[in-house]
């Protein structure tokens, strides 16, 4: 384990909600998705839902979204895209948009 | 699995205790009857005026006992056993008798949370004299929760009297249940009120526990998402969410809805809570047939240092399992094989209270598997195995489910093969699980001369309807009909009624009940002795008479009395039967003018 993944690791169990969803996006997107640590990913991102804010845009549920549109879980990838077309953010609801109409024309 | 549910989970028996303020020489009774982990005497305060007297019994606490609450955590039942033994060593060599109602207070705790309430609830009436007031309460909550759990409302009312007589602490909480119990609302929501004013979230969470339980769903959904709109680090936010996932949505089969409350508590700092969300979890991927996400989740459970909550995943493991390779079309032998393999492990280690779904996964995967033909052999093999769990002996329930299991299967295989002589034996020692059972297969042994009078005997026992019913429409031997005829269920005497093999002394003492069904089934037997005839001409049922009338088996004498009977269809019937004379006929028509 790197350094880096170390320091994340102790932000998501820290008690700042706002730095630990951040550290676990860093950490699922730019360290375990890449290397097909799919589980793990996974395991961060639902385990910081329930920190986000409003601010956040449920940009977590993007992400877990399009991980199990990877992973080729395709129903479950439906269901959490189409929690963030209730998003307040408008970048995040056009990428769950598109996500979604191409899920339902496959 | 819910969190602070009645007694225990569904599944692993897991319980979660919250925390409030309290009196240090309360008992912690805030989660319906869970008990406080923490055992340690030493932090009691005595009230005794003589404590000396008490020096035998503290020193036998606080070296077999106190400092083990990491050992309780982790596996309950096997504490609760070992301190149970040590406790029994020497219950009847105390010094005094405080002392005694000491450790009855403390044996009826051991025994209600290991589900014996019979005598949990027998010790607990003894600690209940304890002269210190943390044993004395512990008796009392322990009563409360034996006699919860047996569903004895009046001895719970006469307990809360004797309670609001000593002034036992948290004695709202225990009127609560009572009210729960005989499903009066109102008092209920009052008393919730009155024990939980201190805290007002947990009110709300048990006040949504009493609309659950008392059925208005929608009631407690409202309160639970009250809660769920909390922090979500928070215990509460996390309880409730999975009370409400388990207890309403999952059964709904709301799996979405379940699936967004349980993700968003997952950041929950309290790690039981985490864990039984992602359990839920893993049963939510269940129901939606997404065995690989139910799969990766049941896992999480699985690596707990738990032992209840380890057990009950490992066993979702396995239905996840056993259910692909239901769906899956091309299922082989061998994966069958493998699954059973795996069943037979977990089997080795299981917590009890899943032994019953484990047996019948075993039985299951073992048909389907390559080894089919040795059936017997595998269900007797696991069935010894599970004889060695401590807890065979008195977790009845369980082991009565697995019995039942053991018997249904292996009692069709020996019929099947025409093992009578085993099946026999099966039977005579496994009849007492099966008393309230309609079992298939002692009903066609039943049938055969093989079955031996003494298993007919024992099968006397057997109370359900259906099942005496059916035998009774076939059984031959007297002396077991007689004993039959002594029922009073309409469906059991009308197959006596009609059963061709019953004497005339059972039907005579049938006839003498006087019921419609009954008479009209005896009219109409083949054949009718004179002494049966002579008591349904004098039947108060026209339809019963008629019958006789139309019979054309029956004496003159017969004919004549029902010729002038005073029912136009009885006459009628005479009228119309060929077996009468003219003249009777001519009477019949005269009695109808």
């Amino acid at each position: 384990m790197s350094q880096r993944e170390e320091e994340l690791l102790i932000d998501i169990a820290g008690s700042d909600d706002s730095k630990a969803v951040a550290a676990a996006l860093e950490l699922a997107c730019d360290f375990y998705i890449p290397r097909q640590r799919y589980v793990e990913a996974e395991r961060v991102l639902l385990e910081v839902i329930g920190k986000q804010v409003v601010k956040d845009g449920l940009i977590v549920e993007l992400r877990l979204g399009e991980l199990y549109l990877k992973i080729k879980e395709l129903p479950r990838a439906k269901r959490f895209l189409e929690r963030v077309l209730e998003s307040k953010d408008e970048e995040l609801r056009n990428a769950a948009k598109e996500l979604v109409k191409a899920l339902n024309n496959q | 699995m819910a969190s602070s549910e009645e007694g225990s989970c569904p599944g692993c028996g897991h319980i979660q205790s919250e925390s409030f303020n309290q009196d240090e020489s309360t008992i912690d009774t805030s989660t319906n009857y869970s008990q406080s982990a923490s055992l340690n005497l030493s932090s009691r305060k005595s009230v005794a005026k003589d404590d000396s007297k008490l020096e035998w019994v503290k020193n036998f606490f606080r070296n077999n006992i106190d400092g083990r609450d990491d050992e309780f955590a982790s596996n309950p039942k096997s504490f609760l056993l070992d301190v149970e033994a040590k406790v029994l060593a020497v219950y009847e060599q105390t010094p005094n008798q405080q002392s005694q109602n000491i450790l009855s207070a403390f044996l009826s705790w051991v025994n209600v949370t290991m589900g014996r309430f019979e005598r949990g609830y027998e010790y607990g009436v003894k600690g209940a004299e304890s002269e210190e007031r943390y044993f004395r309460d512990q008796a009392f909550t322990s009563i409360f929760s034996a006699l919860d759990n047996l569903q004895k409302n009046d001895e719970f009312k006469f307990w809360l009297e004797r309670a609001e007589e000593v002034g036992l602490n948290d004695l709202a909480f225990h009127q609560m249940q009572y009210f729960i119990n005989t499903r009066q609302l109102e008092e209920a929501l009052q008393k919730c009120r009155e024990h939980y004013f201190h805290n007002p979230d947990w009110a709300t969470y048990h006040q949504a526990r009493i609309y659950n339980e008392l059925g208005i769903l929608d009631e407690a959904e409202l309160l639970y998402r009250k809660l769920i709109s909390r922090r979500p680090t928070e215990q509460i936010c996390a309880s409730s969410a999975n009370s409400l996932a388990w207890s309403i949505l999952m059964p709904e089969k709301r799996f979405t809805e379940a699936e967004a409350i349980l993700t968003r508590v997952l950041c929950t700092n309290d790690m039981r809570e985490k864990i039984n969300a992602y359990s839920n979890l893993a049963m939510v991927a269940f129901g939606l047939k997404e065995y690989e996400a139910a799969t990766r989740y049941a896992l999480v459970g699985s690596e707990s240092h738990e032992v209840a909550i380890a057990s009950e995943s490992r066993l979702t493991l396995l239905k996840i399992e056993n259910q692909r390779l239901l769906e899956q079309e091309s299922s082989t032998q061998l994966e069958w094989e493998a699954l059973m393999n795996k069943v037979i492990d977990c089997i080795r280690e299981t917590d009890f209270d899943d032994a019953g779904a484990l047996f019948e996964l075993l039985i299951s995967s073992a048909e389907k598997s390559s080894l089919g033909k040795e059936l017997s052999r595998i269900i007797e093999e696991q069935y010894s195995q599970l004889q060695e769990n401590a807890e065979w002996e008195f977790n009845e329930k369980n082991r009565s489910d697995i019995e039942k299991l053991r018997v249904e299967r292996l009692s069709e295989l020996f019929l099947d093969e025409r093992r009578y002589k085993e099946l026999e034996e099966l039977f005579l020692e496994s009849l007492k699980y099966l008393n309230t059972e309609n079992i298939p297969a002692l009903l066609e042994f039943l049938r055969l001369k093989e079955a031996s009078t003494s298993l007919r005997r024992l099968c006397l026992d057997i109370q359900n309807i259906e099942f005496l019913k059916e035998w009774a429409s076939f059984e031959d031997d007297n002396e077991i009909l007689e004993i039959l005829s002594n029922r009073s269920e309409e469906p059991i005497l009308l197959a006596i009624a009609e059963n061709p093999a019953t004497s005339d002394s059972i039907l005579l003492k049938i006839a003498s009940v006087e019921d419609l069904d009954l008479d009209y089934a005896i009219s109409t037997r083949f054949h009718l002795s004179s002494k049966l005839v002579d008591v349904l001409i004098g039947s108060q049922f026209e339809s019963v008479r008629r019958e006789i009338a139309k019979r054309i088996d029956m004496p003159n004498s017969v004919y004549e009395i029902l010729a002038t009977d005073s029912a136009l269809i009885v006459r009628e019937a005479i009228r119309e039967n060929t077996a009468c004379t003219l003249e009777l006929k001519a009477l019949a028509a005269l009695g109808s003018l």
